[in-house]
């Protein structure tokens, strides 16, 4: 693939989603049905044109294009490398899946004519923001996608909605303001904020720091890093489901991407290791895993409890980054796809459960696996994988953060996984356990049911059913696609150099 | 003799009980017959597999290499001492399926259950088969979890209890294993079965005490056993053979892998090796007499026929840890240990499992498992009341039995370690041996006498018709402890010696286990002994209902420690994170609201932070109540989280000794001292 076409590739993936926000809008005035097939088709369409690329990235070739700059230095550029491919990727198809998912879903829901423009354009600027190609361009699609995300947390407009949005929003801002601010410090130091340099912070001065703790606001925030993730419990669950799973399994990652941005273009690995600001990066990173695994334990909402254990998890991608060696980077991009992957499958199944029974309750829902056994079956088994039992995905990603972990000699941190494991085993557990093997009474034709519903629709269960398929294929298989890309990324971040 | 074969068959070995199993959830409810003739062919196709690869690993190695699976590569490979235990295995599981046919047939949802039961056959094959750490870590964990459903199969409060705490205690175990694994590959950076203690720097403690508690967990070592009496009764009896017969031999396994193959030094090692060597050893020996006196002790003073059993399969895996204690300390001098407990794993999963299957049957026809209410099954079911004896008596050490042959060996094997290091710790061990070999009779003696003795209860009293199948698995039991027993050098130098000789001990102590003298006057003269002490014990003891004596429930281990220990752990650790969560939530909240109120009052600007401070004064205020409110809060739902409530302990299901059982050995003790030798 040549370079001109690579861009005009890069400029449909982002910008036809955004195209069609308009179009999908006009066309469900008429016709619901032909609404809901141009969203599938147009995020498997993106999806599509995003894995043309991986032709160009498998070579190893980055490409760096700046359209125009607004003020000197200060462009509007796009970049394909492995990272933004492999996060792109990843989030596209996630986005298909979830798209598959609404018809059913939201085919009883309120509001599709606004749920399903809004869905799509927040596809367009979460790719944009992956393959931005600067921070400032990254900062324009970061906050777009902040904004208009919020229509799908409020799109229940109950009152815990809206109250659960208002802290979104405000926190959003503060988040975005941070960022700014990091991106001016940047300029102010280095003369660019394009990723195409390499290390533009190249000392650790007072206002580096300063920029680095303003980025760590604005993306961790994104990202549900302690003291940020406030936001995070309250607006993923009430969200409808297929919203929480991209919410929770894509926009999330969002914030890790920018951290590994800042941390392998803003500054540099020798910068943060010289200064000892990864250790920052890796105290609030432990603090998350225990926080959001612990406080899991103690919801009873079954989304709430979700929306926890993905703060917790998100604190072994930013420990893996902060270890910053070849496995613990590995580990850190491998878990990226794989809480991807296991999160959305959660979300869905959750989602199917709570539109199935109206339950949202975890101790009410003794009995589940007995009526809804394929819903329930790719819920434990992507709840298995997060608690990482080999040989599903969650066990790969843990496995090699810890071999990262050690050969830093921060056994501290393998313990921290292995506690987190625990927790998550604690609070998983007692959801799958009573929801199979839980009686509720007998009849005479056998075990009673307790909820009288049927297994959820096709298109509803297909995507969980890929999704659980992949959590055990990339755990187990030889031929492990994500992992490749993970150990590529490594290898382009850590021993190819930055440009 | 060190010949290695390159070929997949471990692989399919593992591969097509774990594929049936999937295939056989599949296969709807109704078409019973195909789902029994799937299930005992792939039992026997294991069995005819495994049986089929004995000349092979007799000359050497069978290995398979996956290397791109899992991203890390998955090691199989097979020796004469993995063989053995997939002998066992798979034979084992033969009967148990053919077992199931008949047991099985009232009960309810036997999709799931052949379904796992097959399924955890190629684990537990795969446990045996890996060639390293991580690919028997990965079949560990798969084991598990398959086997957690067989022991919840009953769905009823006692079983999901029971279900939840194998499950929580082995995903504790599961993590400290994979601690161990890490470390363990941190510091030699290779996860080979092979001697490697130089390589293990400072954390070689660590990494032990991390492998023994993963598999001591699986292995029921006091005091980690506080799941397997629980677990193993409530399952469907033929899960329960397998569970006590062979998936405890799972982490018998890891415990020989580690303490005998990793944990020794590559080269000639330094002092300050086998000084580490010989602590490690001699602690492993008293945790398994520890675990055997324990398991003896509770097993004596239970009513429940499955939890006797259940016990003493506890007090079995004391032995068998104590024979590998005495085998590592003994250094390379420590054959005869070595080989003793194998044997014993071999014999203890033939008669445990034979056992199960027998109390099984008596189940099975009269549904009833409390001792109080059977009695004098021997008139009504003589076949089964013949293979019990025999397989009692192989489990007691009688001469002639199976059980004889390896407890010989361990005991030999700790007298001789006592002559070659002169330590009055390890006389003081033998003795204990000794005493619980006889309580080990007491208890056989009290649960025959409770079964099959006696007048038959009246609700019980009609004919009973025994199954073909179920007879015929009693009747090879039973054979095969006599087999075992009557030839007990057979088995020992064929297999078990070559067993000894890949792990390196010397010559001279492999020497001393061909033709090893079993029907010489020694060791019939000390179960001549012990038969005694058992009777001298059992007779008043059971006249008086001592037997019957239940432990105040103050002094259970779980009440003492593993409850609330945790408890109190996880409900600080949550309370703290909790109430940091909703401080931070509700900071946000209030500055937020001062920064509003601020613009309100923005004209009037002097009153400004004044109010601000009120209103963070009252916040602070309203956060501490608000702290308080949740810790209540939390407490309760702590209760709720932890299935096992408070109100329920009933006497029966305590499963631990206290101050006056201790007593009371203390008396039995200095009977013996003074008597003995």
């Amino acid at each position: 693939m040549g370079e001109a076409t690579a861009i005009t590739v890069i400029l449909f993936v982002i910008f036809f989603p955004i195209i069609m926000t308009p179009v999908l809008m006009s066309v469900s005035a008429r016709s619901e049905k032909l609404r809901n097939i141009l969203a599938v088709i147009t995020s498997a369409v993106t999806f599509l044109a995003v894995i043309s690329l991986y032709s160009m990235v498998v070579r190893g070739d980055i490409l760096q294009h700046t359209f125009f700059e607004l003020l000197p230095n200060l462009e509007i550029s796009i970049r394909l490398d492995v990272l933004s491919f492999s996060l792109a990727v990843i989030a596209s198809f996630i986005w298909f899946l979830c798209t598959v998912y609404s018809i059913d879903y939201m085919a009883e829901e309120h509001g599709g004519s606004r749920y399903y423009p809004v869905l799509m354009f927040t596809l367009g600027s979460c790719l944009g923001i992956f393959l931005a190609g600067d921070f400032f361009t990254l900062f324009v699609f970061f906050e777009l996608m902040s904004l208009i995300s919020y229509i799908l947390v409020v799109h229940e407009e109950t009152e815990q909605a809206l109250k659960a949005g208002y802290k979104y929003l405000v926190m959003t801002i503060i988040g975005g303001l941070a960022l700014f601010f990091g991106i001016i410090i940047t300029f102010e130091i280095g003369g660019t904020v394009s990723l195409g340099v390499g290390s533009i912070i190249d000392e650790g001065t007072l206002l580096g720091l300063l920029a680095f703790v303003c980025f760590l606001i604005g993306f961790g925030m994104k990202a549900g890093m302690f003291p940020l993730h406030v936001w995070l419990p309250d607006a993923h669950p009430v969200a409808p489901s297929p919203a929480s799973a991209l919410l929770s399994g894509v926009m999330l990652k969002t914030g890790a991407y920018g951290m590994f941005r800042v941390v392998f273009n803003a500054f540099s690995v020798e910068v943060l290791q010289t200064t000892n600001w990864d250790i920052v990066l890796g105290v609030l990173a432990v603090i998350t895993i225990l926080l959001g695994s612990a406080v899991a334990l103690t919801q009873n909402d079954l989304k709430r409890r979700l929306a926890y254990s993905s703060v917790g998890q998100m604190g072994y991608v930013l420990l893996g980054l902060s270890v910053l060696n070849d496995n613990a980077i590995t580990g850190a991009m491998f878990h990226i796809f794989s809480h991807a992957i296991m999160k959305s499958c959660l979300f869905l199944a959750a989602g199917a459960i709570i539109w199935k029974t109206g339950k949202r309750s975890i101790s009410e829902l003794g009995g589940i696996g007995r009526e809804m056994p394929y819903t329930m079956a790719c819920f434990s088994i992507a709840a298995l994988a997060m608690i990482g039992i080999p040989p599903l995905n969650g066990f790969l990603s843990k496995w090699t953060l810890g071999l990262g972990a050690l050969d830093a000699n921060a056994t501290v941190y393998v313990l921290v996984l292995l506690i987190s494991s625990l927790l998550n085993a604690l609070y998983y557990l007692p959801i799958i356990v009573p929801a199979f093997f839980e009686m509720v009474g007998e009849n005479e034709h056998g075990p009673a049911l307790r909820f009288n519903v049927r297994d959820a629709k096709p298109l509803m269960l297909i995507p969980m059913v890929i999704l659980a398929i992949f959590t055990v294929i990339f755990g187990l298989s030889p031929i492990n696609f994500p992992f490749d890309l993970s150990q590529m990324t490594m290898d382009f971040l850590l021993h190819g150099g930055n440009l | 003799m060190e010949t290695t074969f390159s070929t997949f068959i471990p692989l399919y070995l593992i591969l097509i009980p774990m594929l049936t199993g999937i295939v056989l959830y599949f296969l709807p409810e109704s078409k019973m017959l195909i789902r029994k003739a799937v299930s005992i062919t792939a039992a026997l196709f294991s069995l005819a597999g495994v049986i089929w690869l004995l000349p092979y690993v007799l000359m050497g190695e069978v290995c398979c290499d996956l290397i791109e699976f899992m991203q890390f590569g998955l090691y199989l490979s097979i020796d004469v001492i993995s063989w053995v235990f997939a002998l066992l295995i798979t034979m084992a599981y033969f009967l148990a399926v053919l077992f199931s046919f008949s047991y099985m047939d009232h009960e309810h949802n036997l999709r799931r259950y052949y379904s796992f039961l097959i399924f955890t056959l190629g684990a537990l094959l795969g446990v045996v088969f890996a060639g390293d750490f991580f690919s028997l870590f990965i079949f560990f964990e798969i084991m598990t979890f398959s086997s957690f459903v067989l022991v919840i199969h009953k769905q009823d409060r006692e079983a999901l209890q029971a279900g939840s705490l194998y499950l929580y205690m082995a995903i504790l175990g599961g993590l400290s294993l994979l601690f161990a694994i890490l470390l363990l590959y941190g510091n030699t950076g290779h996860l080979d079965m092979i001697p490697a203690l130089e390589n293990l720097g400072t954390q070689r403690l660590a990494i032990l005490v991390l492998f023994m508690i993963g598999f001591g967990i699986k292995a029921g070592l006091v005091p980690l056993h506080i799941w397997l009496p629980l677990a193993h009764p409530v399952a469907p009896s033929p899960a329960s053979a397998l569970l006590s017969g062979i998936m405890i031999k799972a982490g018998a396994y890891g415990i020989l892998r580690v303490s005998l193959v990793l944990f020794r030094p590559a080269g000639e090692g330094s002092t300050a090796d086998w000084i580490f060597i010989f602590n490690s050893g001699y602690i492993l020996m008293w945790i398994g007499i520890v675990t055997m006196v324990a398991g003896a002790l509770m097993a004596l003073l239970q009513s429940n026929t499955k939890r006797i059993l259940a016990y003493s399969s506890i007090s079995q895996m004391g032995y068998i840890a104590a024979g590998f204690g005495v085998a590592v300390f003994m250094g390379l001098e420590g054959a005869m240990g070595f080989t003793g407990s194998l044997y014993h794993i071999a014999n203890h999963a033939v008669f445990k499992a034979g056992l199960f299957s027998m109390i099984g049957v008596v189940y099975m026809l009269t549904h009833e498992l409390d001792m109080s209410r059977l009695g004098g099954m021997a008139k009504k079911m003589p076949l089964v009341t013949v293979t019990f004896v025999i397989a009692a008596l192989g489990i007691a050490g009688m001469p002639g039995f199976n059980g004889f042959a390896s407890k010989t060996l361990i005991h030999d094997a700790m007298l001789e370690s006592y002559k070659h290091f002169d330590l009055y710790g390890i006389f003081i061990a033998e003795r204990f041996f000794f005493i619980t070999s006889a309580l080990t009779i007491c208890y056989f003696l009290k649960l025959f006498q409770g079964v099959f003795l006696g007048p038959v209860p009246e609700k019980l009293d009609r004919d009973y018709k025994l199954p073909i199948s179920a007879g015929f698995i009693t009747v090879v039991f039973a054979a095969l402890v006599l087999v075992v027993g009557i030839f007990p050098n057979l088995l020992l130098e064929r297999l078990l010696v070559p067993g000894a000789q890949l792990l390196g001990f010397s010559d001279y102590s492999i020497a001393g286990l061909y033709g090893f003298g079993y029907f010489e006057w020694y060791p019939l003269r000390k179960t001549l002994l012990v038969t005694l002490l058992a009777l001298f014990i059992y007779l008043p003891a059971s006249a008086r209902g001592w037997f019957d004596w239940t432990p105040p429930p103050r002094l259970c281990i779980q009440r003492l420690i593993i409850q609330p220990i945790p408890q109190l752990v996880l409900s600080f650790f949550l309370r703290e994170t909790s109430i940091n969560d909703m401080a931070l939530g509700q900071f946000y909240e209030h500055s937020a609201n001062e920064n509003k109120h601020s613009d309100y009052y923005s004209s009037d600007v002097d009153e400004a932070p004044e109010l601000a401070h009120d209103e963070a004064a009252q916040s602070a205020y309203y956060m501490i109540g608000k702290g308080l409110d949740r810790d209540r809060q939390m407490r309760e739902q702590l209760r709720s989280f932890f299935w096992w409530d408070q109100q329920q302990w009933n006497i029966k299901n305590l499963n631990f000794d206290n101050l006056l059982l201790a007593i009371v050995l203390g008396v039995v003790l200095f009977i013996v001292f003074s008597y003995g030798s």
